[in-house]
């Protein structure tokens, strides 16, 4: 009995001691482990900081990117972005129009244009329609297309271009503009300079016109008037007179007289002025007629297509 | 003796049922530290790739602008044309 109470002792104390080498483990394991969480449950308070700053920092540089990559994806694509717009301020001009037309509106718009350009004035012309944030209608022609007919020992044949460059309209007053040189003679005749003068511009500007102007005035052609009408239309374009000018065309000297003019002309919901950009008279006066016409609430806009006041 | 063993198993017991609590705790605390440590990866290597992003093109957009400066100046001044007409209409 002794024996077997004293060999049961033996392997309880071994018992004891391997429970108890158990227990320190077990207790070390959970004093390492708890000290281990407590130190993540510390630290958490600093992560949480460090995440909100790199989160705010992210989210600045984030507003920092879309706008770069909006400006990116504007200028990588600036002619379309350009022509959306213009396409949506053609439809708006047309529907303003109409309204107006309809007397639904007490909006007034001008178009200025300028006929036979280019000429080496025009350069000072484009600065006053920049100057003042305007677009206008140029109707040029392309007998003086290359030396500046205004000034014969400089350049012109950058002009077309220039002023497509710079936003307004450009419309076709034929090549020659020979009112007495043949451009009348018969229907054809005319539609050969319109081709010409397409192509002028087409090439110098990668634009193709679809607006013409008659040189004269669409009277000019006489009995020929709407035999042209009717191949200006088969070949896309629509035609336009003016029904105010300045008198520009021909001898103007006098400023005054000028002026005199243009505020004597201006008085419809929609106009269309006629001026010529090789007249210093129009050049002088066109910051005032700006002004003038601003200051008498019409918008200044440039021809297009679709405007009830290009005949189709 | 044997009351010693049971008091011993008990305290192991006790002891192992700590150990159990403490490592759910662990894990708890580990796993959203480590949440933290992955949104802050994911949020420096997106800065990281924004800066490299500007630094690119940033010199493309200021050599575009450069170059295109008319281009822009017109499309600004028919964004103006196109407010104009707008509020134009809108009257
Ligand atoms: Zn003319």
């Amino acid at each position: 009995m002794a024996k077997i109470s004293k060999r049961s002792n033996r392997s309880l104390r071994k018992i004891i001691i391997i429970i108890s080498i158990l227990f320190f483990i077990s207790i070390t394991i959970n004093i390492i482990i708890y000290l281990k969480t407590n130190s993540y449950k510390n630290n958490y308070n600093n992560m949480i900081e460090q995440l909100n700053s790199i989160t705010s920092s992210k989210e600045e540089k984030e507003k920092e990117y879309q706008k770069v990559s909006e400006r990116l994806d504007l200028v990588n694509n600036i002619d379309e972005r350009t022509n959306e717009v213009k396409k949506d301020f053609f439809t708006k001009a047309k529907q303003l129009e109409d309204k107006i037309i309809a007397g639904e509106s007490n909006e007034k718009i001008v178009y200025i244009t300028f006929d036979d350009g280019p000429y080496y004035l025009t350069y000072q012309f484009l600065e006053i329609l920049d100057e003042y944030d305007v677009f206008a209608t140029f109707f040029t022609i392309g007998d003086n297309k290359d030396v500046c007919y205004d000034n014969r020992s400089e350049d012109c044949s950058g002009m077309y271009a220039l002023e497509a460059s710079k936003g307004h309209t450009m419309a076709n007053h034929t090549y020659s503009h020979g009112i007495w040189k043949g451009l009348y003679d018969s229907p054809e005749s005319f539609m050969y300079q319109v081709k010409l003068q397409e192509n002028l511009i087409k090439d110098r500007t990668g634009i193709k016109t679809n607006i013409v102007r008659f040189p004269g005035g669409a009277a000019t052609a006489g009995g020929y008037k709407n035999r042209i009408i009717e191949l200006l239309r088969e070949n896309g374009y629509g035609w336009i007179n003016w029904t105010a000018s300045i008198g520009d065309g021909g001898n103007l000297r006098d400023h005054n007289v000028g002026w005199s003019n243009f505020v004597n002309n201006i008085s419809a919901n929609i106009e269309v002025l006629l001026q010529h950009d090789y007249n210093r008279v129009t050049l002088r006066i066109l910051p005032d007629e700006i002004k003038y016409l601003k200051e008498h609430g019409y918008h200044i806009f440039p021809l297009f297509y679709e405007s009830n006041m290009v005949n189709k | 003796m044997k009351y010693v063993v049971i008091s011993l198993s008990t305290l192991l017991c006790i002891s192992l049922c700590f150990l159990g609590f403490n490592l759910y705790n662990f894990n708890k605390e580990y796993s959203k530290a480590k949440n933290i440590t992955n949104e802050i990866d994911v949020a420096n290597k997106r800065i990281t790739e924004i800066n490299n992003y500007l630094d690119e093109n940033n010199n493309t957009y200021n050599e575009f602008v450069e170059k295109n400066k008319t281009k822009i100046e017109v499309y600004e001044k028919w964004l103006r044309y196109q407010k104009e007409v707008t509020e134009a209409l809108e009257k």
